[in-house]
């Protein structure tokens, strides 16, 4: 991951580790599965896409709010990063 | 990779069909009630549709829409409630959640239905909503009238529990009698057996209010819904007035509590105080709580706070879809009352 991609992550975990008690709990990686752990549930992802649109100036399509997008914070940092270049 | 939404077709997806249900809402026998509530519903079949993603697709979500005739504005329409909403713990990313909830409003903008509305019971479950930009309706309350303490208390203090419960059945007693006597003497109340018949679809039709949503209660739907209904059983009670029908209460008793399930009727400030009387004398000595769910603005709410129920939590909020720019989205955008207690959230 390149230095932007890296500071949308730090971003991102800034963001779910103010957010969501649970992933403080259990201190969650980049890497580690945001869906399944529980940390995240639809509320909570709903807040995640409100905050990735505003701080990134990116429009989540119905369509993209899928777990390959937003399974891990490094998967919704590398969509992000896609939808920023395009 | 993509997701798609298609409808379900139950003479070919019935088994895969059941089969997310059993492992998305375990809580439910979706074997046991199929037939009964997407089948034999008087108001019609269900609609519903499954989430599918991947190659060869897998079903990831599913739900439904249930006919429902419903009274808007005194005029009887066929509506439709969202249910059996579920999607694979994997896949709650709201992508497949606010797909789904989009098919429902297709037999809404097809103009089939009215309009259709979802009960979500919990703030997760407006998640689509708010991602679709709709807001609720309408919240539904519930309300408890506590009869006896045995039970709190002998979970709390075990065998010293004896006299406190004594003393507290009393006094519950006593603050329910301190409350204002407003049954009419002249109606009789009594246990409804058998079937509904015409007299209930009368009722149903004298009740109409300009500014009102309700379902329909004609006797064809409520035998379905409390007499064949194949995982629950429901008492009823009538409340007359020279053998004609004024109002009527359908009853859910588990070991503790009675639901007061549904509660209709013409004059309901007075047949509600008659029917909950009586169902309070019957069950004051057997079950602890007696419990109704209420929407806000109704009559109703004013009949229990006086009857000494307590607000206890909100059960759940309506949330309803019209299609744009429609006379029901219009009529939905004046604020109606919405009439619905547990028969219109419930299956």
């Amino acid at each position: 991951m390149n230095m932007a991609g890296n500071h949308v992550s730090i971003q991102i975990r800034k963001f779910i580790f103010d957010k969501f008690p649970l992933a403080r709990k259990q201190q969650i990686k980049d890497s580690d599965p945001l869906l399944e752990s529980g940390v995240l549930d639809s509320l909570g992802v709903l807040d995640l896409v409100t905050f990735v649109e505003q701080e990134f100036s990116v429009h989540v399509a119905d369509e993209e709010l899928v777990p390959e997008n937003f399974q891990t914070i490094d998967r919704i940092a590398a969509f992000i990063e896609t939808k920023s270049s395009t | 990779m993509t997701i798609s939404v298609r409808p379900v077709h139950q003479e070919s997806d019935n088994q895969e069909f059941l089969t997310i249900l059993q492992a998305n809402l375990p809580s439910l026998p979706h074997a046991c009630r199929f037939k009964w509530l997407y089948c034999d519903n008087p108001d019609g079949p269900a609609w519903s549709w499954f989430a599918l993603q991947g190659s060869p697709e897998q079903v990831i979500g599913v739900t439904s829409v249930f006919p429902r005739s419903m009274w808007i504005a005194g005029k009887l329409k066929m509506c439709g409630q969202v249910g059996d909403f579920a999607v694979s713990a994997s896949h709650r990313s709201l992508g497949p959640a606010v797909l789904l909830q989009r098919a429902t409003f297709d037999p809404v903008n097809k103009g089939e239905l009215a309009f259709c509305y979802d009960c979500p019971p919990h703030q997760a479950g407006m998640s689509t909503f708010r991602r679709l930009g709709i807001q609720a309706n309408c919240k539904i309350h519930r309300y408890a009238l506590p009869v006896r303490v045995d039970s709190q208390l002998r979970k709390r203090l075990g065998a010293a529990s004896v006299v406190p419960a004594a003393a507290g059945n009393l006094l519950l007693r006593l603050h329910r009698l301190s409350a204002p006597k407003t049954n009419a003497k002249d109606l009789e109340v009594s246990d409804h057996q058998g079937t509904f018949g015409e007299e209930f679809s009368q009722l149903d039709e004298t009740v109409k209010g300009p500014n009102t949503i309700r379902g329909c209660r004609s006797a064809a739907l409520l035998n379905w819904r409390y007499r064949d209904n194949p995982l629950q059983q429901y008492e009823i009670l009538t409340a007359r007035r020279k053998g004609e029908l004024i109002a009527f209460a359908v009853l859910r008793i588990t070991d503790e509590v009675v639901t007061i399930v549904d509660l209709f009727g013409t004059k309901l400030h007075e047949a509600a105080f008659s029917l909950v009387a009586a169902i309070v004398e019957r069950f004051q000595r057997s079950h602890q709580t007696v419990d109704a769910f209420l929407s806000e603005r109704t009559e109703l709410v004013t009949c229990f706070l006086k009857m000494r129920f307590q607000l206890r939590s909100e059960a759940a909020q309506v949330v309803a879809y019209a299609k744009p720019q429609s006379g029901v989205s219009e009529f939905l955008q004046m604020n109606p009352i919405w009439s619905f207690n547990q028969a219109e959230i419930g299956a």
